[in-house]
């Protein structure tokens, strides 16, 4: 056990974090954004716009995210579109957050009841408005605590970008391994870290569903 | 710019190979952690025990916030460290299996807690014992509440068997990707291996949700068939 030898390489290590906690806020804000979009659309009567939503939706939660990944950054290089690697990542985590994030959303509006909808449109509300002063407070409220446990999943998921290269956490760690040979400490560290980022996370998600199941 | 989707065509028998790996992983590791799932969701549920239910938080509670890949990494590069060589793919087994029983486990957990306190009173009145209430009485009840959960786990097993590649796991990811360097044609072969992702998953939810319909059928639904 030489946890010295591994700590001696802080730098690196502070760096793996940085990246880590930058790529999953501004996934968590994009993915965010495109799954709230999603969802509402999702409430339309255009049969071609939802089956286009479907199909995205769908397709994204079918496949592995490395297998998105390989293919966002390999096979869209692979088409001539040479973008970096910040790019390729954010890209593939958004698309992939947005279609799960679309399906908590969806779920969460579906479950506010119609009498809303009826009671809203009686008193002549836009459908703008009802959604913005009727359906989406109720929905946040409802959604927040799978919101919250998806925004964990994702954080965890970051690591798999170091699989294509991303310099995040577990990457950094291995290039730490490779020069200290000390694995064992190096994953425990880098557990570590990952544990303090989430702990806290997951603490938030089971109180809000209890405080939910008490209702 | 033009696509060869014969390469991929052409491979397709090694990229099925792959996926077959792919699915019997996912079932062996799914069987051997709703083993220890439910193991573990009992210690969690049991508070009068407070070793055993500190001991299970723990466990649960780290391995469900750290990620799969770094649990992979660490079995799998860590602990030859003290001399325990472990081969690739027991240790993407165990990796796998050990991440999945914690999720499972509190899925149990839940599962349980959601059977009311009057079963297991008038089991015990019937002079049942608590193992017998166990596996007679409230575990049926407690899967038939958390199929649907099951149901998730298991596709993310699936997903999760992918990052069985970092160990050169012969998997569909893998061999998409060994494919990959053998012929470049990256677009193609990525393509045709999510397409093949996307069927599995659509037919392990087909297959599973017709099984949770037919022997889990949801109180209500019991309840109107009458």
């Amino acid at each position: 056990m030489n946890f010295d030898l591994v700590l001696e390489f802080w730098r690196l290590l502070m760096s793996g974090v940085l990246n880590t906690i930058k790529l999953s806020i501004i996934v968590i804000l994009t993915s965010t954004l495109l799954g709230f979009i999603v969802g509402v659309l999702f409430t339309s009567k255009n049969k071609i716009l939802k089956a286009i939503l479907l199909f995205y939706v769908e397709l994204l939660r079918g496949a592995p995210l490395l297998m998105l990944l390989y293919m966002g950054y390999f096979g869209l290089s692979y088409l001539g579109y040479d973008i970096g690697i910040w790019t390729a990542v954010i890209i593939v985590y958004t698309l992939y957050g947005g279609a799960y994030i679309a399906e908590i959303i969806r779920s969460g509006i579906e479950s506010i009841p119609k009498g809303q909808w009826e009671a809203s449109r009686c008193i002549g509300l836009k459908n703008i408005d009802i959604f913005r002063y009727v359906i989406i407070p109720q929905t946040l409220k409802i959604s927040l605590p799978p919101l919250v446990g998806f925004y964990l999943g994702l954080i965890k998921d970051t690591s798999i970008a170091a699989i294509i290269g991303f310099s995040e956490l577990v990457r950094e760690g291995k290039t730490i391994m490779n020069i200290t040979a000390k694995p064992f400490e190096t994953y425990i560290i880098v557990a570590i870290m990952y544990f303090i980022i989430c702990f806290p996370l997951s603490k938030y998600v089971s109180y809000m569903e209890k405080r939910g199941a008490l209702q | 710019m033009f696509f060869d989707w014969w390469t991929p065509i052409d491979n397709l028998p090694i990229l099925l190979k792959g996926a077959l790996l792919s699915i019997s992983l996912t079932i062996l590791v799914f069987l051997i952690s709703i083993i220890f799932g439910t193991l573990l969701g009992l210690l969690r549920f049991n508070r009068d025990n407070k070793i055993t239910y500190g001991l299970a938080t723990i466990y649960i509670e780290f391995i469900r916030n750290t990620p799969l890949l770094v649990q992979i990494f660490f079995i799998y590069f860590g602990l030859p460290q003290f001399n325990i060589y472990l081969p690739a793919m027991l240790s993407g087994i165990i990796g796998l299996s050990i991440n999945n029983s914690a999720y499972i486990a509190e899925i149990i957990r839940s599962g349980i807690q959601s059977i009311s306190k009057g079963q297991w009173e008038a089991s015990k009145c019937l002079g049942l014992t608590k193992t017998q209430i166990f596996i007679n009485v409230i575990y049926p009840q407690a899967l038939r509440n958390i199929f649907p959960s099951l149901i998730n786990q298991f596709v993310m097993i699936l997903f999760g068997t992918s990052l069985l590649s970092v160990l050169d796991i012969r998997d569909l990811t893998q061999v998409s990707s060994i494919l990959n360097s053998q012929t470049f044609r990256t677009f193609e072969i990525f393509s045709v291996a999510i397409i093949i992702y996307y069927c599995m998953t659509f037919v392990i939810l087909r297959i599973l949700r017709t099984i949770n319909k037919k022997y889990f059928p949801s109180i209500s639904s019991t309840e109107v068939n009458r």
